[in-house]
């Protein structure tokens, strides 16, 4: 570590300590006879407390403000009481078991460089009770063996920002760090770090509830609750001085999960739980983290003095072995990932994110970008509390979803981007996007030209070794796209039911290239280019119950305007014209919940298992993932509508000069009248994966060089070169290796579909072609087994 | 009912246009297939059915009642075999100018089923063969959609009747319908070919 100054300023503290006797009822992990009681009443204010890597040329000051340390109940005036038994024994070492009443420990401000004194990232509180026991001994052959018992109750936390706070109440922290090994050595020819040996650490936090309020939450404010209990082996942590930039610290890390906790019951597993219960069981996986800095950076134009956070690598792969929704499981997830540097198009991507206080673009004149983001800023001034942040990222990855055993790969996912957010705390409905809200307080999510860029290489249904197909069209997948977002984000507490979130919002995506489908290895296809999407939401809640993931769509309004479908290269291809589709909806609903279709079927023929089905037989077992929606569209409302707009022969391509098809004014009703709207477009879609039927198309030698003859059917044999063959009449033991295939189960309900009218427009010239079309009575059941093209 | 089977519906040489954008239809050969290299594209299979059992539309709602004989309009086919619903189908109505009535497909209802539908995003080479045509159509170099037909497609009771009438609704006052003609398919029709779009003129 160079230069590290720890600077605190004066300071007033009431700290009152007495010595008392040894209580052995309470040191029953303690083998030793000798030892000390201390007793601390605490009532500390510390003006502010400073970390400096400012060396002179670069880096600069965190200040934390305003520091109080006091009992819970009144932090200004009433001590903190703790106690401390302390004792020392020949051969195990130091042990302090420490016992702690209702403390708070309270930060009036946290701001960086030229900004402190301005504006902070707001105050921060954190509420404890309950005992640590630490034994330090010396560890073999060198440092200090370590091992501690954490378990707090009644623990909080609130943060607030212009007199508005989010808190989270009744958490609970329960940690075992076992025998962990401190020591100071060299991890490379010029560098000695503080390395940790971590073999166990066990850690079970839990959270009673969070909300957006200065009082304890209730339910009907009530974000919900959540737990996790993280299990770690094998681990290591590096610490050594000098940053990105000089002066500063940096990390490296290994954490393995401890998957024997995974055999019993949910293991390593993280939950949320609303009405139910949305949890992530039997985590498992292995990240490391190379090169983590932290300095203090200067004079970034849009965020001044800022943190700097910013890391080399981080790899690894994590795992959900169970992902249950409601009690239903929807199956596996595994990420396997790369954040590392890299170049796209010749600008460079790290991984970083720059942190700082204050909301850096209140106040402005977003108007060029939409007025809907001027008016968000303008509900705050340059001198309010709270983060901004700049993140730029580079990732390579492959995730895998696996059913019932048989797995899907999205594979090759690469991702690149940066851009800006803003977080703060408001309240009422004048400082809301949407005036009609009441008093509450609530988080505002502000996203600047956040620039996104991703694509993947297709599906593999099986391992990775499968052959690489596509199928996302018909998830509603892009394999590729590239936008800029620029949005006004309002997260409440509180669902549709009791507890839950509420989210308002206006989003713009410009800039916009969305392939629909697309050749991976020569990059063409079809590709919705120049596009504009900007959407409106209010009213969204989002709540957990015994049917899933229940989300109450309030009103939404959209239009998505796509200057070019283009055919080929993704800007250069052939264009179809422009396509305009605009959406307007309330009341609409969707449910995801855990597990599949759920029932095998024999597919385009009759039979009731594998043997007698003289069709494609599917089994989808008991996981997979299934959505239901509830769309309501609703009658033209102002500039609010359903339609769809396919214009060509435009002058210089600019929409609004050629001649357009307008599908106008498209609505649901409940079939009787056109005013009746409760049904909507009902859909249930189920995705799985799981064995299907294929037959060869054509006699001949496909394309990895197996032969077969027409309508002969594919069967997996691992002997074979390209791992199937084709049988004419396959046995039923054959039958019961053919390929893996995505499965997609759909059903669609519609009372009264309407379309009010189809007109031809020609500069501003309107002739209808249809005056009218209604689809009624419509129930339509769809199974789709999805493979490769072989 | 009628029961189609063709062995080959082999579609080629034929190109049309609808509005800007152009569709042809390709025999598919093993050499067209050399050029498939499973890196791009997807085989569908499956089965779509239309009101097994009828709509959403149920005997139990309300303003559910022939304007003519007061009988129930729409309810199950259950309910319509004991001939206490007129119909269980769905209903895609048209009216094709602002003073007279609607075109419909009626009683829309049965299962269709395929093997073999490939979708996918195509690079046409100069190599490739379209009977003759490909220079006329002028996809030489093109990125066209490849819609591989599948090899057969079934059809299971799969019938609608074609109406005229006087209103959008079965259940609007003054409803009158006139059947033109009715279609019940059962059986299979086996293809072969592919169709490709791609766009076509100032865009």
């Amino acid at each position: 570590m160079k230069k590290i100054g720890l600077l605190l300023l004066p300071f007033i503290s009431v700290v009152q300590a007495d010595l008392v006797g040894l209580d052995e009822t309470s040191m029953e992990t303690v083998s030793g006879q000798t030892g000390i009681g201390v007793n601390f009443d605490k009532l500390i204010t510390v003006g502010s407390i400073t970390y400096s890597d400012n060396n002179g040329s670069s880096g600069g000051d965190l200040q934390y403000s305003d520091i109080k340390i006091g009992s819970s109940l009144d932090v200004d005036t009433t001590p903190a009481f703790s106690q401390h038994l302390i004792n020392v024994d020949g051969n195990e070492g130091l042990f302090i078991d420490s016992l702690f009443e209702s403390t708070r420990i309270q930060v009036g401000g946290i701001s960086v460089g030229s900004h402190i004194g301005s504006r902070s990232f707001g105050q921060y509180s954190f509420d404890f009770e309950g005992t640590n026991l630490i034994q330090i001994s010396n560890a073999s052959p060198t440092g200090f063996l370590i091992n501690t018992t954490t378990s707090f109750e009644n623990v909080g936390f609130q943060w607030t920002t212009n007199g508005n706070t989010f808190r989270v109440d009744g958490m609970t922290i329960d940690t075992i760090l076992s025998d962990a090994v401190f020591e100071e050595k060299s991890i490379d020819v010029s560098t000695t770090a503080l390395v940790i040996d971590i073999p166990s650490y066990s850690a079970d936090v839990s959270i009673a509830s969070a909300c957006f309020s200065a009082s304890a939450c209730i339910t009907e404010n009530s974000l919900g609750s959540f737990s996790r209990s993280l299990n770690l082996i094998n681990s290591q942590i590096q610490i050594h001085g000098g940053g990105r930039e000089d002066v500063g610290i940096t990390f490296n890390g290994h954490f393995e999960f401890d998957e024997s906790v995974n055999l019993i019951g949910d293991g390593n597993v993280s939950t949320y739980t609303d009405e139910s219960t949305v949890k992530f069981a039997k985590q498992s996986g292995v990240i490391d983290i190379a090169g983590f800095t932290f300095d203090i950076g200067t004079g970034n134009a849009v965020l001044g003095d800022h943190i700097w956070t910013q890391f080399d690598q981080v790899s690894g792969n994590f795992k959900v072995g169970n992902f249950e929704i409601a009690g239903n499981s929807v199956g596996e997830f595994e990420m396997i990932f790369d954040f590392s540097d890299g170049t796209h198009d010749t600008v460079d991507y790290v991984n970083r994110t720059l942190i700082a206080p204050g909301i850096a673009f209140a106040g402005q004149n977003l108007d060029a970008i939409d007025p809907f983001m001027t008016s968000f800023y303008n509900k705050v001034i340059s001198t309010s509390d709270g983060i901004s942040l700049f993140n730029e990222w580079n990732l390579q990855a492959d995730f895998v979803y696996t059913d019932d055993s048989h797995s899907i790969r999205i594979d090759n996912y690469q991702t690149y981007g940066s851009g800006y957010v803003t977080l703060d705390l408001r309240s009422g409905g004048a400082n809301s996007i949407d005036a009609t809200n009441g008093t509450e307080s609530f988080l505002a999510i502000g996203v600047k030209d956040y620039r996104v860029n991703y694509s993947f290489d297709g599906l593999k249904v099986g391992d990775e070794s499968s052959q690489l197909q596509t199928g996302y069209e018909l998830l509603g997948m892009s394999p590729q796209a590239s936008f800029t977002i620029n949005a006004a984000i309002e997260i409440r507490g509180g669902g549709a039911n009791g507890s839950g979130v509420t989210f308002d919002g206006d989003v713009l995506l410009n800039d916009a290239n969305f392939a629909v489908t697309r050749n991976a290895s020569t990059g063409n296809g079809i590709y919705l280019d120049n596009a504009m999407y900007e959407f409106h939401f209010r009213d969204v809640t989002m709540d957990v119950d015994t049917q899933g993931i229940q989300l109450v769509l309030g009103e939404l309004w959209s239009e998505f305007t796509i200057n070019d479908v283009r055919f080929g290269d993704s800007t250069t291809g052939s264009s179809l014209g422009a396509l305009i589709v605009k959406q307007y909806q309330t009341g609409s609903k969707v449910t995801i919940s855990g597990g599949g279709a759920g029932i095998a079927k024999c597919v385009g023929g009759t039979g009731t298992d594998l043997a007698s089905c003289d069709g494609n037989w599917i089994d989808p077992e008991t996981q997979g993932l299934t959505v239901t929606t509830q769309t309501m569209l609703q009658k033209r409302n102002g500039s609010k509508e359903n339609s769809v707009t396919w214009e060509t022969n435009r002058s210089a391509g600019v929409i609004g000069t050629g001649t357009a098809l307008k599908v106008d004014n498209i609505y649901t009703t409940d079939g009787y009248d056109d005013t009746a709207n409760t049904h909507g477009i009902q859909t249930t879609t189920s995705i799985d994966v799981a064995k299907t039927r294929v037959l060869k198309k054509n006699s001949g030698t496909d394309t990895n060089g197996v032969s077969g003859a027409e309508g002969s059917e594919l069967i997996m044999d691992a002997g074979e070169t390209a791992g199937y063959k084709y049988v004419v009449a396959p046995t039923d033991l054959e039958k019961a290796d053919r390929p893996e295939g995505l499965i997609i189960s759909n059903n669609v309900q519609i009372k009264e579909l309407n379309i009010e009218s189809v007109n031809m427009i020609h500069q501003n010239a309107t002739a209808p072609m249809l005056h009218g079309v209604k689809l009624q009575n419509l129930n339509m059941s769809s199974t789709l087994s999805v493979t490769p093209i072989r | 009912m009628i029961s189609l089977s063709f062995k080959y519906l082999t579609l080629f040489s034929m190109s049309f246009a609808i509005g800007l954008s152009a569709n042809a239809l390709e025999s598919l050969t093993e050499e067209g297939l050399d050029s498939i290299t499973g890196q791009n594209g997807v085989s569908l299979s499956g089965e779509l059915t239309f009101n097994e059992d009828g709509g959403p539309l149920t005997s139990a709602d309300v303003g559910n009642i022939d304007p003519n004989d007061a009988s129930i309009v729409w309810g199950s086919c259950t309910e319509k075999q004991a001939l206490t619903a007129d119909r269980c189908g769905a209903r895609l109505a048209i009216k094709p100018n602002d003073t007279d009535g609607w075109l419909a497909l009626d009683e829309l209802q049965g299962s269709v089923s395929f093997e073999g539908l490939t979708l996918r995003a195509r690079d046409i080479e100069a190599t490739d063969n379209f009977g003759g045509d490909e220079d006329e159509a002028g996809i030489t170099g093109k990125t066209v959609l490849e819609i591989g037909l599948p090899s057969e497609v079934k059809f299971n009771d799969f019938s609608y009747s074609y109406v005229t009438s006087t209103q959008g609704r079965p259940t609007d006052t003054g409803y009158q319908e006139q059947v033109r003609h009715g279609v019940d398919f059962n059986g299979s029709v086996q293809m072969q070919g592919n169709i490709l779009v791609f766009p076509v003129g100032n865009p």
